[in-house]
């Protein structure tokens, strides 16, 4: 674990251009903590929807997030630059979360996030609910609830793999990139998982 | 466009809720600092190993090593240049005159002279003894000052009968 140093973040040379995660990287891996710092604020969000996703579990992403940065900080050392910053900390996130939910023996409870205000207003979601549902008073809510039970029916590797494309919009070979297979397994396991989600969720698909 | 999304439109429109599943508000403010008070807390408490400390601070700071090691040189050589200076040995300072033994009233501590520096010659002949004319170096500042009250210049000049 590196020596910890507090000092000033890292200025780019224009102001309106960030830091490039290479350069903070290098900071990082001799202590800074100001530069990780950085690096946190950048990917915090995504790191914690991934893990978010996976558990359907507010208080368990809460703490696999900080515990894969916390184990990312750690591991700095070992990070050579083959692939980006972005690529290798969301391979330690991912492998945390499967990790924990293998170890996992029961589902566990589902601590869901609300929904923000722009759910009402999505297209996709009100043609889906005016259109498609047997039950036209069906809420959001619920639709949320039944998709995320869905979800969890998945095993961990299909569930991964519509989360990074279906829900966080990651390219296959990004995707492959991460879970360390082709692009041809990474169709296949969302091939399958759609097929699977799909048969959960008949009834609200129609 | 993948040809496969076409069969799944309606399920992919339905996993478009799950982008709406946020955190409560300005949990993403928080969280770093969570972060970083965490690692410095395990930094904090992890049991202090100077000595893998020291390889860390060599393998990231070269620099480090070459300061380290001129400074370990330089007092390397400054002890091997006070060494040679030396002086003359001295003859022990425990001479003391019979007569002003008997004098005193209290115990005669009689101590070596710890370090060259803190005795004096008496006069140049070879069999002249030297007496302890500073700290004694005992570690008990009571003996330090009862020994300085006790010992006194031995001489060799005959005593009136």
């Amino acid at each position: 674990m590196p020596a910890l140093l507090n000092v000033r973040p890292p200025v780019a040379a224009r102001p309106d251009v960030p830091v490039a995660d290479t350069l903070l990287v290098r900071q990082a891996q001799q202590g800074d903590l100001a530069a990780f710092d950085e690096l946190v604020q950048r990917y915090q969000e995504r790191i914690y929807a991934t893990v978010y996703h996976m558990t359907s579990s507010h208080e368990d992403a809460n703490d696999l997030t900080q515990e894969s940065f916390i184990k990312a900080f750690r591991a700095l050392g070992s990070f050579k630059g083959d692939s980006s910053f972005f690529t290798w900390l969301y391979r330690i996130a991912v492998n945390k979360t499967i990790n924990f939910l293998k170890q996992r023996k029961n589902r566990g409870q589902i601590s869901l996030n609300d929904l923000d205000f722009n759910a009402e207003h999505d297209p996709d979601l009100v043609s889906l609910i005016s259109e498609r549902t047997p039950r036209r008073e069906a809420n959001l809510a619920e639709l949320q609830e039944k998709l995320n039970e869905a979800m969890l029916k998945l095993s961990e590797v299909h569930r991964l793999v519509v989360t990074l494309h279906d829900v966080q919009g990651l390219p296959h070979e990004e995707i492959g990139r991460i879970m360390d297979c082709n692009v041809g397994t990474v169709r296949s396991r969302l091939f399958y998982a759609r097929q699977q989600l799909q048969a959960n969720l008949s009834d609200y698909l129609k | 466009m993948d040809p496969a999304d076409n069969n799944f439109d309606a399920l992919r429109k339905l996993l478009a809720l799950k982008r709406h599943e946020l955190p409560p508000p300005g949990y993403f403010d928080r969280l770093p600092d969570r972060i970083i008070d965490r690692i410095a807390a395990c930094e904090d408490d992890a049991p202090v190993d100077w000595f893998r400390s020291l390889i860390d601070h060599f393998r990231l700071r070269p620099a480090f090593l070459g300061v380290f090691s001129f400074t370990l040189g330089a007092f390397y050589l400054l002890g091997l240049g006070t060494a040679d200076r030396g002086t003359p040995p001295l003859e022990p300072a425990w001479m003391v005159d019979a007569r002003a033994v008997r004098a005193t009233r209290g115990p005669v501590i009689w101590q070596p002279v710890p370090e060259p520096t803190m005795a004096r010659r008496v006069g140049s002949s070879s069999v002249a003894p030297v007496i302890h004319a500073g700290a004694s170096g005992s570690f008990f500042p009571a003996l330090r000052t009862r020994t300085l009250d006790r010992i006194e210049r031995a001489s060799y000049t005959p005593l009136p009968r």
